[in-house]
């Protein structure tokens, strides 16, 4: 077991911060300075995810800020994967200068520092200031933009994400009146301790504010419209932060709180509802409607957007069976799952925003999927690192995301809700059915003219990358899931 | 020895998979260096089975195993292996393999590169499903073998080859996600740690009481791939706007696949009667049997009225293998092997007529016996193989079922109706097309058939009545046919 220095935190926090601040300033300054802020903001990355790494997987945790954060495996393991996905971000801004205004490096480093943050988030106030950190450079990268479309996106997501971060602080308002703290390790010897959940109006209300105002920062149905719009409206590296590294993030915030701070109240008395009853149909909801939504859309961005939803539905489900288990072994296998599978679906994104760095050119910021039509005749490769991401998407075997579909499947069965296993599996069912017809148009229709192809050397580092990792974990899982496991056990 | 089939059993779905990546790699205008890989490699699978099958005793279980962990956290492993069923059944795709590579080819020279991928990495999957030992190794080479089915189906086939396609996805991806719940609810029961073994996970099942509906969802994969009653339509919409090298392996690998998990997979894992659910079983087979003999009759396009004839003996293999006793589970077998060599040899003859006349309609197509008497005469063996005349596989199937039908009258009924329906069907086709006038106006192709469709026409009669007479040569064991 690794020690921890406790200001490695705030490090990688720090670091970030400072630097996008700097890089922002600098690339909004000096125009003839952009070039070598980018390149000091990758190198802040990269940075800042091999210091993630070095303590990762076996770090024993340590606590920052008063407790309301703690640097543990867990927290190091989504740190890890966000900030490769931020790296990959960085390296799309590069490939697409036109669509990336200057200073945009630096607002993207201060969304990583905000998620950085976020996944060390042990408090409800400090889980808050996370999300919020992390989602306000957004608002202004997607303000920036010079499309009307942009700053539609920006004010939209802005007030919807405003107003869950009102039902969330005032849940966490409500649950510190009652139980004099909003850590989660207090609230759990609070709530454990106390008498019936039932019998106090107050804290149900409080959790329902919690979970509400959780829902709507993972885009669960049916308060996830802002985050397809803001998907759609932000510059694609920007995008893809959003879709592939916070919403990851935003899940794997949400399960610390649901399985560590919630966890006593999981299971009300007979006949009364409970949270995870309310999170499963939520689920249930996001991921069908997610996937639905997905089937319909023309656009790219929009549909790997209810894809995300759809995915989001999938971990929501998992956590609220998850809540159901006893055995620490079982939790600890079943939230090691959702942490691989949040990184598999960073990956996979990766993998998919190749297709729209390929494709914006020609259709400007808002490319259509039938864009991506006989893409394999003039670039067979970025081609098949597209078909895989699709592929990895849906969970189609020896590619990175089948097996975690497996454990989540499997928690699902544990706790006999055997139905919503087929539903969710026939919902996957789905997806490949609709990723193999992407890959079908890519392979079998007639292209569009060479000349409205663009690639760059990022977008092939991109593409090659996630190819990589998607076969590689796809063939030998075991040790990713292995670090998933041992980092979930920081939780319990 | 051991060693050396070991390394042949890994090596069967292995060779084709490299063969596929080769030729992948190779630039799509060496159309000749392409096909002659594919030819190179698909005649090695078959070399690797004729090797492994020299040196496999007969025997009970397992004949040939190797085993590795993969993902060991959650007891998967690399479990490869035959037994007998496995084993006929392996040498079936491989020689329909060789047909397929051998016998067709795309409808444009572009497509070359893509055809000998498709049919060399489907032939690794289905090889893979087959030697599949772990549930998630069974699992995966189920799902992944949609792939190249998907690209052959969709690109260079008939009008609709897209959809088809898709419909044939869809089937196909609904069926299997089933069965990853079922597999997951299963080890589940099975309890902890988690294991995936087929061996082990039976063993663990044996005193365990299992749920009927894990059984079906498992049961309704199987039974949705080999086209059962109530879940066939999409065969005969499939089969009519594909290649007809999708054709061959549909007919010779999917159909039969399903017939193969049923024993491998179900009657392995639940007790010997189903849950109370074989005699259910048997009657949907029957029920496919009769459904494609009656509908074979009233069919006029030929790949439609082969795809019923198809699903006729499918249907029947069904019931064999759900009736219980020994002999019918043989007659199952035989006739699931049958269905394939007969449906891969007609759908070939019918593609190589159907691409020079240009059309697939039976009233279009007359006076073969006159123009190619040679190539008419050779598809016979398949045509009396679906009318199980004595002589050919299919009649050592169909006896072995009849008998073991021969108490339950309304059963034995239907199974010699499906037959007779399903084989008049097709010899009626047949005298249509042979007789008549000859049109040598109307074929668009010149000089055809040619002489490797006519060879492996050929060896496909000749292993049907090889396989007739001497059923015994397929198998390395004489009994222990079944788990």
């Amino acid at each position: 077991m690794i020690a921890v220095c406790p200001a490695i935190g705030f490090v990688l926090v720090g670091l970030l911060w400072l630097g996008g601040i700097g890089v922002s300033i600098s690339q909004a300054a000096w125009v003839r300075s952009r070039g070598m802020a980018s390149h000091i903001a990758l190198g802040l990355v990269a940075l800042t995810a091999l210091l993630a790494g070095l303590y990762w997987p076996g770090s024993a945790g340590t606590s920052l800020a008063g407790g309301g954060f703690h640097l543990d495996g867990f927290a190091i393991f989504v740190q890890f994967f966000v900030l490769l996905g931020a790296l990959f971000c960085l390296l799309l801004g590069r490939h697409d200068r036109e669509h990336w205004p200057p200073g945009s490096d630096g607002l993207l480093l201060l969304a990583a520092a905000g998620l950085v943050m976020l996944s060390m988030a042990v408090d409800l106030v400090g889980i808050l200031a996370g999300l919020l950190a992390a989602l306000m450079p957004l608002w202004g990268l997607a303000a920036l933009r010079v499309r009307p479309h942009g700053r539609e996106s920006a004010l939209k997501s802005a007030l919807l994400g405003g107003l869950g971060a009102v039902l969330l602080g005032m849940g966490a308002g409500l649950l510190a009146a009652r139980c004099g703290t909003t850590t989660l390790e207090g609230l759990r010897a609070c709530l454990e301790g106390g008498p019936w959940i039932g019998q106090d109006p107050t804290k149900v209300v409080a959790l329902s504010l919690v979970i509400a105002g959780l829902c709507m920062f993972v885009a669960a149905v049916p308060l996830h419209m802002w985050f397809t719009d803001a998907v759609e409206g932000l510059p694609s590296p920007a995008s893809l932060l959003l879709g592939g590294c916070w919403l990851a993030a935003s899940l794997a915030a949400t399960a610390r709180v649901l399985l560590v701070g919630l966890k006593p109240v999981a299971q009300s008395g007979p006949g009364y509802l409970d949270w995870t009853s309310v999170l499963h149909v939520i689920g249930m909801l996001t991921l069908l409607a997610g996937n639905a939504m997905a089937l319909v859309q023309p656009r790219l961005k929009r549909m790997l957007a209810s894809l995300a939803a759809g995915q989001s539905g999938m971990v929501l489900i998992t956590l609220a069976a998850a809540a159901g288990l006893q055995e620490r072994a079982d939790l600890e296998r079943a939230v090691g799952g959702v942490l691989v599978f949040l990184a598999v679906h960073a990956i996979s994104w990766v993998g998919l925003f190749v297709a729209v760095g390929v494709i914006e050119l020609g259709d400007g910021d808002d490319p259509k999927v039938n864009r991506l039509d006989g893409l394999a005749r003039c670039r067979p490769g970025l081609a098949a690192a597209i078909g895989l991401s699709l592929l990895c998407m849906a969970g189609m075997p020896l590619t990175a995301g089948f097996f975690p579909r497996i454990y989540l499947l499997q928690t699902m069965i544990e706790v006999g809700w055997i139905s919503s296993a087929i539903l969710v599996a026939l919902s996957l069912g789905l997806v490949l059915v609709m990723c193999l017809g992407l890959v079908a148009a890519m392979v079998m229709r007639p292209g569009s003219p060479e000349g409205e192809i663009r690639t760059s050397p990022y977008l092939t580092i991109m593409a090659w990358m996630s190819a990589l990792a998607i076969l590689c974990l796809g063939i030998m899982p075991g040790w990713m899931l292995e670090i998933g496991q041992r980092s979930a056990g920081a939780l319990f | 020895m051991q060693i050396a089939s070991q390394i042949l059993l890994l090596a069967l779905p292995v060779t084709p998979g490299l063969g596929a990546l080769l030729a992948g790699l190779l630039p799509s205008r060496l159309i000749r260096p392409v096909r002659a890989l594919g030819w190179a490699f698909s005649i090695g699978v078959l070399g690797e089975w004729v090797a492994l099958r020299a040196m496999l005793a007969g025997g009970d279980g397992l004949l040939v195993s190797a085993k590795g962990p993969w993902v060991a956290g959650m007891g998967i492993g690399v479990h490869l292996g035959l037994d007998s069923t496995g084993f006929i059944l392996a040498g079936m795709i491989a020689f329909l393999g060789v047909v397929a590579l051998v016998g067709t080819q795309p409808s444009t020279p572009e497509l070359n590169r893509t055809h000998v991928v498709c049919l060399l990495s489907a032939e690794a999957g289905m090889l893979g499903v087959v030697a599949s030992w772990d549930l998630i190794l069974f699992v995966a080479f189920w799902e992944v073998t949609l792939l190249p089915f998907f690209f052959l189906m969709g690109r260079g086939g008939a009008r609709g080859g897209v959809a088809a396609a898709t419909r044939f996805v869809i089937t196909s991806v609904i069926s299997s996600v089933l069965m990853w719940v079922g597999v997951l609810w299963l080890v589940q029961i099975a309890g902890e740690p988690w294991t995936f073994d087929l061996e082990e996970l039976a063993g663990r099942l044996g005193a365990a009481q299992l749920p009927l509906g894990c059984f079906w969802l498992m049961a309704l994969t199987f039974l949705m791939r080999m086209a059962a009653f109530g879940l066939h339509t999409w065969l005969p919409e499939v089969s009519v706007d594909v290649p007809t090298a999708a054709n061959v392996l549909l007919a010779g690998g999917v159909l039969p696949l399903g017939g193969f998990g049923f024993v491998h997979i179900l009657q392995r894992l639940f007790p010997p009667d189903l849950l109370g659910m074989s005699a259910v079983f048997t009657w949907i087979g029957l029920a496919t049997a009769l459904c494609g003999g009656l509908a074979s009759v009233v069919q006029r396009d030929l790949k439609r009225l082969l795809s019923y004839a198809c699903l006729a003996q499918v249907g029947l293999a069904l019931a064999g293998l759900s009736l219980g006793g020994a002999d019918a589970r043989q007659g199952g077998l035989m006739m699931l092997v049958a269905a394939g060599l007969a449906g891969a040899g007609l759908f070939l003859f019918v593609g190589v007529i159907g691409q020079a006349r240009g059309s697939q309609r039976i009233v279009d197509i007359s006076g073969l016996w006159r123009s190619h008497p040679a190539f008419a005469g050779l598809a016979f063996g398949g045509v009396a193989s679906v009318a199980a005349m004595p002589g050919t596989l299919g009649f050592v199937g169909a006896y072995q079922i009849l008998h073991s039908l021969v108490g339950d009258l309304p059963g034995l009924a239907v199974a010699l109706g499906s037959i007779l329906a399903a084989g008049g069907a097709l010899l009626w086709a047949y005298r249509r097309i042979l007789g008549g006038s000859h049109q040598a106006e109307v074929w668009t192709r010149e000089t055809w058939p040619r002489r490797r469709e006519v060879g492996i026409l050929a060896l496909l009669t000749v292993a049907l009545l090889v396989a007739g007479l001497l059923p015994g040569l397929i198998t390395p064991s004489s009994g222990g046919m079944m788990p």
